[in-house]
């Protein structure tokens, strides 16, 4: 497991997009997938940054497997932080990774995104 | 990149249900009747914003945001002729990938963002003249969001295309080879590995069959993914033979054509 941890500020998505890629790599995506796995990090700190706490972090944890790359982000959010379901933020999460889950428990929000390598008849 | 969206790029309840309500009626007109030409128009229209937003998200790699745009549309278009309201999945879901493809296989088409040795090749020359230029302004190396400013490309290119340049002086082996010595000959140097021109290929392949009407990519997988016999797929399908041969005739073809690959001089035209 990979863990890395930024100030919740959209300045550092990039950092964690490119971390997420640079791991799919690894992982034996293809770079198609790798490609949707960026958008779909880049989506998921959209819908979270919102919701984080002034001046907090945004952790973030890499599961490798072969052909799979799970990826959880995470803001503490007061506020409990219901998540804009209704926005292409979201929608366009859901079409690029192969599954997404969201939790919310003890102030904080969790997105966890999985991309997994597909079958080549797509 | 991740900037709040406006408020216009936001599909309300009441867009999806007009949406799942038009596609519903589109696909019970045939074909050439005006009123499938006008819903589509009006899907198209609705679903625009989507299209804006996708593409927005490559808008720093260079490319015109119109250019992007308009081939995200043309995705869009693809998705609704397609889509199956029977299967019960939101149309939106369903046509973001068929969006993204397009504007990914526009980035390949022109060079860009899938073949990434070749786009950050392409991206080493103006680099090392930017970096060049801004070393003597600033008296210092730039940084990366220095460069990207430059020479506007997004920050994550710029990195990759610094990593490539660190390949891109690597010295081959065989010159640390003594004179006289016949390295080339050694297992480890030289090789043209033929794989990776097979995997782009077939990447390639994988698009254009998915676009393939639907009896003839299933007649092309059994034929030669399940490399059954012509015979073997006239009866699995229930066509006669003859049938089969002409349905993998023309999906060769149109394979090919959508390939730009030039038809074989041997097969007939027409």
């Amino acid at each position: 497991m990979v863990q890395m941890s930024v100030p919740a500020d959209v300045a550092y998505v990039s950092t964690l997009r490119l971390t997420a890629a640079g791991l799919a790599a690894r992982c034996d995506l293809t770079i198609d997938e790798i490609e949707d796995l960026r958008l779909a990090v880049d989506e998921a700190c959209s819908l979270l940054l919102p919701h984080a706490d002034q001046g907090s972090a945004l952790h973030a944890e890499f599961v490798l497997a072969r052909g799979r790359l799970e990826v959880s982000a995470r803001v503490s959010s007061a506020g409990g932080g219901e998540l804009d379901r209704d926005g292409f933020a979201w929608t366009v999460l859901g079409a690029l990774a192969s599954s997404v889950d969201v939790a919310t428990a003890d102030g904080s929000v969790v997105i966890t995104l999985t991309k997994r390598r597909e079958a080549a008849s797509a | 990149m991740t900037e709040a969206e406006p408020p216009t790029a936001k599909p309300d309840a009441d867009r999806r249900a007009d949406a799942t309500r038009m596609l519903a009626e589109l696909h019970e007109l045939p074909a050439e009747s005006p009123a499938r030409a006008r819903l589509r128009d009006a899907l198209v229209e609705l679903h625009m914003p989507l299209v804006v937003y996708l593409a927005r998200r490559f808008s720093g790699r260079n490319e015109p945001m119109n250019d992007l745009v308009q081939v995200g549309a043309i995705g869009l278009i693809k998705a609704i002729d397609r889509f199956d309201p029977s299967r019960g999945l939101e149309f939106s879901t369903y046509a973001t990938p068929t969006i993204l493809g397009e504007i990914k296989r526009h980035f390949r088409d022109t060079g860009w963002l899938i073949h990434v040795p070749r786009r950050a090749q392409e991206l080493q020359t103006t680099l090392n003249a930017a970096r060049a230029d801004l070393s003597q302004e600033l008296g210092r190396a730039p940084t990366v969001t220095e460069l990207s400013a430059r020479i506007e490309v997004d920050e994550d290119a710029v990195i990759e295309a610094l990593d490539a340049a660190r390949a891109y002086s690597g010295v081959p082996l065989d010159v640390l080879a003594a004179p006289g010595e016949t390295v080339p000959e050694h297992p480890m140097l030289g090789i043209t590995e033929e794989g990776y021109e097979q995997v782009e290929q077939r990447a390639l392949l994988r698009e254009v069959i998915v676009k393939l009407p639907e009896a003839e990519r299933e007649i092309l997988l059994l034929r030669f993914v399940a490399n059954k016999t012509q015979t073997e797929i006239a009866a699995i399908v229930g066509v006669s033979q003859m049938q089969v041969s002409r349905l993998v005739a023309r999906g060769l073809k149109r394979l090919r054509a959508s390939l730009g690959a030039p038809d074989p001089p041997a097969e007939q035209r027409g």
